[in-house]
């Protein structure tokens, strides 16, 4: 029987942590999916939620290409050589409450020996004009399979209690 | 496997708002898929999403698109009795198109979080047609028990076909 999308780990915030990390991510499927609904302490109406692969903190290797409307303005931009990704949005403590983000990143062919792209589409609604939604692509220079992934807030700011945070492992049929 | 055909609507025929009723709490995500094309000969012309029935202004919805020829980010309706509006073909449009809507809902049984929703939309009409990433939000805490699906402006649709997934998750963290 083909396979079509398997839960592979969920992790939900306590409150009490910034980043949320999936670490030894089975190398049997061919693409991943990571869904998350977030929503974060730090003071704003949103914020930008980051990644990273493989616990790599340090290098320049990220990059990304955003376009993203802001419920009033629509804009594009880019990151270039940065040591994380920007790939999704969240609601911060100042969105309506109770609201949470909702977000999909998609790592096609994790395991191969090319440079690693993933795709973000994600949204943070608001009761009031302003409320972002954004699609991303990424790109991290590096070869090595993904292993772990780590979402983060860009300020550093705890998810709030209830985020959570659902991977997947894709596999195509036949395989 | 983990995304589990719930229930399809197809081919409706006016009648009114088409509803998943009795929807299953036991799963994490919902993803609705959906081909769709209106009834009625208006531009432009949506179709739109309610929760559980809910008529108050319990709901908001934000959107970036483009149009072929310039791109918009809107704040579509502030406290609006409708979670979500995607594009669809009026009925004078190009005959035999439907528009093609991905719908994602996280945590829809929650109780103690409001309902985001996030769609990936758009058609092409070999010279016209709409694409963009779209966002609602129901403001209440109750699990999505229905979504009632209609045409935005008389509440009727023609629909090729409506499919409801329920999507599952792990209950390794993985961290």
């Amino acid at each position: 029987m083909a396979l079509v999308m398997t839960p592979i780990y969920t992790q939900t915030a306590s409150g009490s942590a910034s980043l949320i990390t999936f670490n030894n991510i089975p190398q049997v499927y061919t693409d991943l999916k990571l869904v998350c609904s977030t929503r974060s302490a730090g003071a704003a109406v949103d914020i930008v939620l980051y990644v990273r692969l493989n616990g790599d903190t340090s290098s320049t290797n990220y990059s990304n290409t955003r376009l993203y409307g802001t419920g009033s303005a629509v804009a594009s931009d880019r990151g270039s050589s940065l040591s994380y990704a920007s790939s999704g949005t969240g609601n911060a403590a100042n969105a309506t409450a109770s609201t949470y983000s909702n977000n999909e990143f998609y790592f096609p062919n994790y395991t191969s020996a090319n440079f690693k792209s993933w795709i973000g589409d994600g949204v943070a609604e608001n009761n009031a004009t302003a409320a972002p939604q954004v699609l991303t692509a990424n790109l991290w220079r590096n070869t090595n399979a993904i292993s772990s992934i780590t979402v983060g807030d860009f300020g550093g700011n705890n998810f709030a209690n209830a985020s959570t945070f659902s991977l997947y492992g894709i596999i195509r049929s036949g395989a | 496997m983990t995304m589990i055909h719930i229930a399809t609507i197809t081919q409706a025929m006016g009648g009114g708002l088409k509803t998943f009723s009795n929807i299953p709490q036991n799963f994490a995500h919902l993803q609705i898929r959906m081909n769709n094309r209106d009834l009625y000969a208006t531009t432009p012309s949506y179709t739109y999403m309610r929760f559980n029935g809910d008529m108050g202004n319990t709901a908001n919805n934000h959107n970036v698109r483009g149009d072929g020829a310039s791109v918009t980010a809107s704040a579509n309706q502030i406290n609006a009795n409708y979670v979500i509006t995607v594009p669809q073909p009026a009925n004078n449009a190009l005959a035999n198109v439907y528009g093609a809507t991905i719908i994602d809902i996280l945590d829809y049984s929650s109780t103690t979080k409001f309902k985001t929703a996030r769609a990936i939309s758009g058609y092409d009409l070999n010279g016209s047609g709409f694409v963009g990433l779209y966002s609602g939000m129901w403001r209440d805490t109750s699990a999505i028990t229905s979504i009632g699906i209609g045409s935005a402006y008389q509440e009727d649709a023609t629909f090729f076909r409506v499919d409801l997934y329920g999507i599952g998750i792990s209950e390794q963290t993985g961290a």
